[in-house]
């Protein structure tokens, strides 16, 4: 069985020490547009790091939920970010973020009807064709639900997968994090998704926000990974499976590069604790 | 139906109404404050894109004064492509009209120098160099319609202000008075190593490169750049300022003669 790999999200704050492989961290993942200028420093760093260390490609700005048409010239600029550095997973999200051409740069909140859903498949197909390759979607954070929404995320999710054969990229702390907004089942979550085409795990952290009086739990980035998206990781790994790449993300206030490879190392601690469970 | 809803929820993320509210389903929070999680998020990551652009501008007018600019200037124009690296275009004239700036008025120019400076960052430098051997199958009668062309990356800027002495001295953090009645030509240039050199050029050679920059022939060029311009041409030459040249067509466009 091929070894378990396990990722770090490629900022620019990291660049120049992630030069040389000298950390242990299988792969790296950048966010696409990032690098759509073949110029710039940032990008001739990518092309030497891609020298010697696997790469992700996971977009953030197609925006595949929205109405508009697909931004051809964004599509464009990714497929020569992936001709170029021949990326062994491209991503985007189950989002939309733009809308008659204004770009509001966040992933919003699509609802899940069957108006929607065609919408994302009929996206979802023009991009992989565009690229020649598959695609994997992610789950997003959430933090409202639409009215009209009556098919589950994971169920959306299943009929994406099966109608363009796309993956999915499995972030868990969104799927605490929604959890605790919208008040979910997360372990029912995972039954109901189609773990076969999972071929990603996400982590990263979150930031608990005071509202009134609830908390409400913001998809920050900024912090170590919680201990429930821990336990909830563990879990997946205990019932599921615990082969998939897992990666994880920190996109702002970034600390030393060893407190995230802290975080890859407690990824690995929990798998080898699964292991040697399973082997006594 | 769909379409419809996302034009809501965009209305409710530039505050001109909050009638997506009507679509959401109970919750924990209100309408509003689920919908100023989104708006927080699309204003911080645009804001946080202004500020890499406009690094000394921030130095200039403090993180928390430029968060305030940021915002409004996020919110008053929002952004038309989905590549943030594109974002930021007309800040100078957004922060020229702002009253309480009236103070700093070389802000808007020092605005416009650091997206000058970010763009040439991002141009390709040529892979092969123009020699002034490339120009010696000009005949006499093509020299007038010849077109010379700057290379891409290299930019030109001018300022009614001392612009050049004023960003040195936020740069190095030193601040002495300065007459702004003086005018300023510059040229940023990448280097091989990704950064920007920005240097003062004469009026002259300001003129000579800008020309070539529009894409016009040298019979067109100004009288005090015609009377300077073998030195002009040289110095432009050695310094790889110029690409490629090109001969004008007779309606004014021009066609490469060597790339």
């Amino acid at each position: 069985m091929m070894k378990k790999q396990y990722g770090l999200g490629l900022r620019s704050a990291y660049a120049e020490q992630l030069l040389s492989k000298n950390q242990d961290i299988d792969w790296l993942e950048v966010h696409a547009e990032n690098y759509f200028n073949p110029h710039s420093y940032d990008y001739h760093l990518l092309k030497r790091i891609a020298e010697h260390s696997p790469i992700s490609v996971h977009g953030v700005g197609l925006s595949l939920g929205s109405t508009d048409p697909l931004n051809q010239h964004h599509l464009e600029k990714l497929k020569a970010l992936i001709d170029d550095v021949n990326p062994f997973i491209v991503s985007e999200h189950l989002s939309w973020s733009s809308v008659n051409g204004r770009y509001y740069n966040d992933l919003l909140p699509l609802p899940y009807t069957e108006e929607c859903l065609a919408l994302f498949i009929s996206r979802v197909n023009q991009a992989q064709d565009f690229l020649g390759r598959q695609l994997l979607i992610e789950n997003p954070s959430a933090y409202l639900a639409y009215h009209e929404s009556h098919i589950h995320e994971p169920e959306f999710l299943n009929q994406l997968v099966q109608a363009t054969g796309c993956g999915l990229l499995l972030d868990i702390n969104n799927v605490y994090v929604s959890g605790h907004n919208l008040a979910w089942d997360t372990k029912a979550y995972f039954e109901q998704l189609n773990i076969n085409a999972v071929k990603e795990i996400h982590l990263a952290g979150f930031t608990p926000k005071v509202i009134g009086d609830r908390t409400v739990l913001i998809d920050s980035h900024n912090q170590k990974v919680h201990q429930e998206v821990w336990q909830l990781y563990r879990y997946f790994q205990l019932h599921f499976t615990n082969t998939i790449p897992t990666l994880i993300e920190w996109d702002s206030d970034f600390p030393e590069l060893s407190v995230l490879i802290n975080e890859v190392n407690s990824a690995k601690g929990i798998d080898q604790s699964l292991s040697e469970v399973s082997c006594a | 139906m769909l379409k419809q809803l996302q034009l809501r929820f965009a209305e409710s993320l530039n505050r001109e109404n909050n009638l997506i509210g009507n679509d959401l389903a109970a919750n924990a929070l209100s309408a509003e404050e689920s919908i100023q999680i989104y708006q927080n998020n699309y204003v911080l990551s645009l804001s946080e894109a202004l500020s890499a652009t406009y690094p000394t501008v921030e130095k200039l007018v403090g993180e928390d004064y430029f968060k305030h600019c940021a915002k409004a200037f996020v919110l008053q124009y929002g952004h038309n492509q989905g590549d943030l690296n594109l974002f930021g275009e007309g800040f100078n004239t957004f922060l020229q009209a702002q009253e309480a700036l009236n103070a700093l008025p070389y802000l808007p120019d020092i605005a416009l120098l650091d997206w000058h400076i970010e763009q040439t960052a991002g141009q390709a430098i040529p892979t092969s160099t123009f020699s002034i051997a490339d120009l010696q199958s000009i005949t006499a009668e093509q020299l007038g319609n010849t077109v010379l062309h700057l290379a891409p990356h290299q930019s030109l800027l001018a300022s009614e202000i001392p612009l050049f002495t004023i960003y040195q001295m936020v740069q190095h953090d030193q601040v002495e008075q300065v007459e702004l009645e003086q005018h300023d030509h510059i040229l940023l240039t990448k280097q091989a190593n990704f950064e920007v050199q920005i240097e003062q050029v004469s009026a002259t050679a300001f003129a000579f490169l800008k020309h070539s920059q529009q894409g016009l022939p040298l019979g067109q060029l100004p009288a005090d750049c015609l009377a300077e311009l073998e030195p002009l041409l040289g110095d432009a030459i050695q310094h790889q300022r110029i690409s490629h040249f090109s001969f004008a067509s007779p309606i004014g466009e021009s066609h490469d003669a060597n790339l």
